[in-house]
């Protein structure tokens, strides 16, 4: 089933999601609070793929021929100044945007399968990653003007 | 200045015309206190808000009724993820369907931003003596406030300084990731793992850097932003031993753990 092949996207992606927080946050340390918010969200995406890891084995013997170009990609390198910065966090929002309908894609065939198990993980993760897209909204909107109309 | 009619802008000219201005500023708000006057406040000192027509002595306990100011329609703002800071859209608050209930915020334990580590191994925390006021601008100009506290220390634990071979008053260098502060040692009774250093000294003439707040990492609370000035990771080094007792004082948190030392 391919319950299977969303489990394993998911948690790459995390995996993903998580390497790329890791990466903005060392390429941003000069923003204070962006090296320590995308370090803690990496913590967080970190614990998300722990916590789906008993799924991925359960489900791993149902595996169906995965999709092409099914994982998506993550960010290898940040860009400079404050239009870099904003550009880098529109690919962390493209990248946690696609982790939180899995989730919810996740979810729905989680509760098809009466999975309690995995539904439980969905209800404890899922919301983790909707406060991550909050953050870097509002962390884009905060930084909006100043970056597209005086940053040089 | 002058306002679009053409009066002068502010529209004051006197404190209590200020006052006025302000006061109606607030009428329809959780802290209207639109009926408070000069003549009240001279008369009965402090008056709690709401101070207005329905509540003309002031409100002296809120919300005994337990109806909270959580209203949407009243709601201004609508609050902030407390992990991450992100704001509460209004849409989302109005799906909670508040309506006038209290809203308890929690959010999930998350480590110090710096953390002790092998290179770094002790807590680095800043903070205030009884008789200073952040960088003394006044309290220093009182005499008696001055001679109480007047130079730079840091404070180690007695099993610290004991380790490190430091004693009650040798000149130790205490250095971040950011920066190196040199300071006499005052064993006193802050806890193991720990140094304190008040943060009101950082001008101290250049000769030696003083500053507690060059140690501190830059971070602050996604909501308040409030400084994180209380955790950061230290390494302490004797540099040489002193000739006396460090100059904090010992009639407060910074008193000595031996008491055989007089201090100041």
């Amino acid at each position: 089933m391919h319950l299977t092949t969303y489990l394993t996207l998911l948690s790459a992606a995390e995996r993903t999601l998580a390497d790329s927080y890791v990466v903005v946050s060392g390429g941003h340390a000069d923003e204070a609070d962006v090296h320590y918010t995308c370090a803690d969200l990496a913590r967080q995406a970190t614990s998300q793929v722990a916590a789906l890891a008993p799924a991925v084995d359960r489900y791993a013997d149902r595996a169906e021929p995965e999709p092409d170009r099914l994982h998506p990609p993550g960010l290898d390198a940040t860009r400079t100044g404050p239009v870099g910065l904003l550009r880098d966090l529109q690919d962390l929002y493209q990248l946690a945007s696609l982790v939180d309908i899995t989730w919810a894609v996740v979810g729905q065939a989680a509760a098809g399968a009466r999975d309690r198990d995995l539904i439980d993980t969905v209800a404890a993760c899922h919301p983790q990653t909707t406060a991550q897209l909050a953050w870097l909204r509002s962390r884009m909107r905060a930084a909006a003007p100043q970056t597209l109309l005086v940053a040089p | 200045m002058t306002d679009l009619d053409g009066a002068p802008l502010p529209a004051w000219d006197t404190p209590e015309q200020a006052f006025a201005a302000w006061k109606a500023a607030t009428v329809g708000r959780p802290c209207d206190y639109s009926g408070l006057s000069y003549a009240q406040l001279h008369d009965v000192g402090g008056i709690q808000w709401p101070c207005n027509e329905s509540a003309p002595n002031g409100t002296e306990r809120l919300y005994t009724d337990g109806v909270f100011v959580t209203d949407r329609a009243r709601c201004e703002t609508f609050g902030h993820d407390l992990a991450t800071g992100a704001g509460v859209s209004p849409a989302a608050y109005s799906a909670r369907r508040v309506d006038g209930r209290a809203i308890l915020k929690a959010t999930g334990y998350q480590p110090a931003y710096e953390l002790p580590d092998e290179q770094f191994p002790l807590r680095f925390t800043t903070g205030r003596t009884v008789y200073h006021w952040h960088t003394r601008t006044k309290t220093r100009r009182a005499a008696q406030l001055q001679d109480a506290a007047p130079e730079m220390w840091v404070e180690l634990s007695q099993q610290d300084a004991a380790r490190l071979g430091i004693s009650e008053g040798d000149i130790v260098q205490v250095t971040s990731r950011r920066g190196a502060i040199q300071a006499p040692a005052r064993v006193s009774h802050v806890r193991e793992g720990t140094v304190f250093a008040p943060w009101h000294y950082g001008d101290s003439g250049g000769l030696v850097d003083t500053a507690a707040n060059d140690l501190t990492i830059n971070a602050w609370d996604p909501v308040s932003k409030q400084p994180e000035f209380k955790v950061a990771a230290v390494n302490v080094h004797l540099l040489r031993h002193g000739d006396g007792p460090a100059p904090a004082p010992t009639t407060t948190a910074s008193a000595p753990v031996d008491t055989t030392e007089t201090g100041r």
